[in-house]
């Protein structure tokens, strides 16, 4: 039984021992001492142009909200359309449950001024 | 090819799709009428939950126990009772809100729809008969108390009750949907009835990767239980929410969440009876001992609630524990007194909070202990007195549903051979007087430093509350004998 967890064990080993490599031959090869890019957030990667503490509008927080909500619609719609025929009326009766559901959210969406920019 | 669709009972559901589509229904008509007129939406919040018990009573003498939506869902006695239950605990929590939200300035925005979900997903959790269900029952639950309990946007308290909620809440899901992951690792199943089925006789039981997933999701309930030591965040989150969130959440979700441990370890998991029993004795005892020693030094009093709330699920899992299904008799007992604790708890809890609410003014919530409840009496002798009872109740002095509800407990867990539990349970409650009397001594001996001040208006809603649960907290504990009958006659989990 426990056997089968063997290539677990050697995957984590190998795993294990790559990060080891990794970091000894950084400590043993690498430049010693602080310069100029051992600052940045990100040593080795693009150069910073400006901080990241920038304050955006929150509108784009709610329609990132509302993409989740109606995009799982699509996610649902799309094996619903698969197998439309052999669901019979049941799957179309199901659906449209399912987007009064969903449409009772986009009421109240709409209501509070969500889909509204400015 | 025509693919058969499952099975669809929507009777055997009516509890939970009244108050999910009540939701809707008011998170609607919220936007459709005057500010002015909100309040109706409470009492449409009230009527919603009305008609649900209404619906239970009627499930409760119809055809159960019962599985429907291919096994998903049990319905039964155990969780009817559960559910009718957490019903009574909304129904009060919303008559406590609808004059509070007002007083408090806090808008009611989508209070009583959040409410309202909220109790949809303690119904479906008290029924949940699979992981899965569990899951998203937890999860919808949750989802709706995060928000309430960030519902007072102005405030810090609030907002860093809400965020707090949210992080270890969402934090203890991983822990339960990684032990669902290993549990259906294990067993190939995530459905109780199947779980049971597949534990039975079989070699299974010592397996690492199920001992390890049932870890995992003990662990979980034990944070959404607030069982030490995973209770660290309650009493931020129970005295930062505004109080009558705190009221419902200490209420519903406690009464819920146990029905479903219940479920889980009894009805699916009676094979590993020596894991789980082991791993909860040993949450029981800290749960007791932290519990009632942290709130010994408490000056606010929700946080004396919040730790007082973690001590007494302590008491209500020294039951849990108990409950071994191979000895039948015991097990009754056991379970029995569960469902009796949770029905006392909601009332003396609710009550407490209840008496909060109605001394919370508009610039100041009153919550300080030595400021503001001492000399209560001389001031407000009705709502003093009505704390006294609820505080000796929860301290569990004899006469009132607290004593009757630890007596059935620390029976049960002596009549199941777990006498170290009780005796930790008796000593944890003599502790636990101290902070209960001490409310009451200040109610009674203390200086009013509010004397020169009109006393509160007890608006009507709020008088009803305390009414009944003042009533329920002394009948049930001078005449037991109603609830507990009904109790004993809910103990079938799971039909086959």
């Amino acid at each position: 039984m426990l056997s089968s967890y063997v290539p677990v064990l050697v995957l984590f080993l190998l795993a294990a021992g790559l990060a080891a490599l990794i970091l000894g031959l950084a400590q043993i090869m690498g430049p010693r001492g602080l310069n100029a890019g051992a600052e940045d957030p990100y040593e080795s990667g693009i150069v910073p142009t400006e901080p990241a503490r920038k304050r955006f509008p929150v509108r784009f927080a709610l329609v990132a909200m509302l993409f989740l909500v109606f995009d799982i619609e699509a996610v649902f719609f799309y094996p619903w359309a698969v197998v439309f025929k052999r669901l019979g009326v049941f799957g179309l009766v199901e659906m449209f449950l399912f987007i009064g559901i969903l449409l009772v959210g986009y009421i109240y969406a709409y209501k509070k001024g969500a889909l509204n920019w400015e | 090819m025509e693919i058969a669709p499952p099975p669809f009972d929507l009777g055997a559901i009516a509890p939970f799709l009244i108050v999910a589509v009540g939701a809707m229904i008011a998170l609607l008509a919220d936007l459709f009428i005057p500010p002015a007129r909100r309040p109706a939406l409470g009492y449409f919040a009230l009527g919603t939950t009305l008609v649900a018990i209404g619906a239970c009573v009627w499930l409760w003498g119809g055809a159960v126990p019962r599985l429907a939506f291919a096994n998903m869902i049990a319905v039964d006695r155990f969780g009817l009772f559960v559910t009718i239950v957490t019903l009574i605990g909304a129904a009060l929590s919303i008559l406590l809100s609808v004059d509070f939200l007002q007083e408090q300035r806090l808008g009611y925005g989508e209070y009583f729809p959040l409410m309202l979900f909220t109790v949809s997903g303690m119904i479906l959790l008290a029924f949940a008969n699979d992981l899965i269900t569990f899951f998203i029952a937890l999860e919808i639950l949750s989802l709706g108390l995060y928000i309430l309990a960030g519902s007072a946007r102005g405030r810090a308290v609030s907002q860093e009750s809400a965020i707090k909620y949210f992080l270890l809440g969402s934090f203890s899901f991983g822990f339960l949907v990684y032990g669902t992951s290993l549990i259906y690792g294990a067993t190939g199943t995530t459905n109780f009835t199947a779980l049971r089925v597949a534990l039975e006789g079989s070699g299974l039981t010592d397996n690492p990767l199920l001992l390890a997933g049932l870890a995992l999701v003990l662990v979980g309930f034990a944070f959404k239980l607030a069982l030490a030591p995973f209770h660290m965040w309650t009493p931020d989150v129970y005295s930062g929410a505004p109080t009558a969130v705190t009221a419902f959440m200490s209420v519903g979700t406690k009464v819920a969440t146990f029905a479903a441990l219940l479920r889980l370890v009894t009805g699916a998991l009676p094979a590993l009876y020596a894991d789980w029993s082991n791993a909860l004795f040993a949450l029981a005892i800290v749960t007791m001992i932290l519990g009632n020693l942290a709130a010994i030094t408490q000056r606010n009093i929700k946080r004396m609630l919040a730790y007082s709330s973690i001590g007494q699920a302590g008491y209500v899992l020294v039951a849990v524990v108990a409950s071994d299904t191979t000895q039948p008799g015991v097990n009754d007992a056991a379970q029995s007194s569960v469902l009796f604790y949770l029905l006392a708890y909601t009332f003396m809890n609710l009550g407490a909070f209840a008496v909060v609410v109605a001394l919370a003014r508009p610039d100041d919530e009153r919550l300080d202990l030595d400021r503001d409840y001492a000399g209560l009496a001389r001031r407000q002798p009705l709502l003093a007195a009505a704390m006294a009872v609820f505080m000796l109740s929860l301290g569990g002095i004899p006469l009132t549903a607290g004593f009757m509800g630890k007596l059935l407990v620390f029976r049960a867990a002596i009549e199941a051979g777990y006498w170290p539990l009780a005796v930790v349970g008796v000593l944890t409650s003599a502790v636990a007087l101290a902070f209960y009397l001490r409310v009451v001594v200040r109610m009674y001996a203390g200086e009013s430093r509010h004397a020169e001040e009109r006393p509160a208006r007890v608006p009507v809603p709020l008088a009803v509350v305390l009414a009944v649960c003042l009533v329920a907290t002394i009948q049930f504990g001078i005449l037991p004998a109603i609830p507990l009958d009904a109790a004993r006659g809910a103990l079938t989990i799971t039909a086959p």
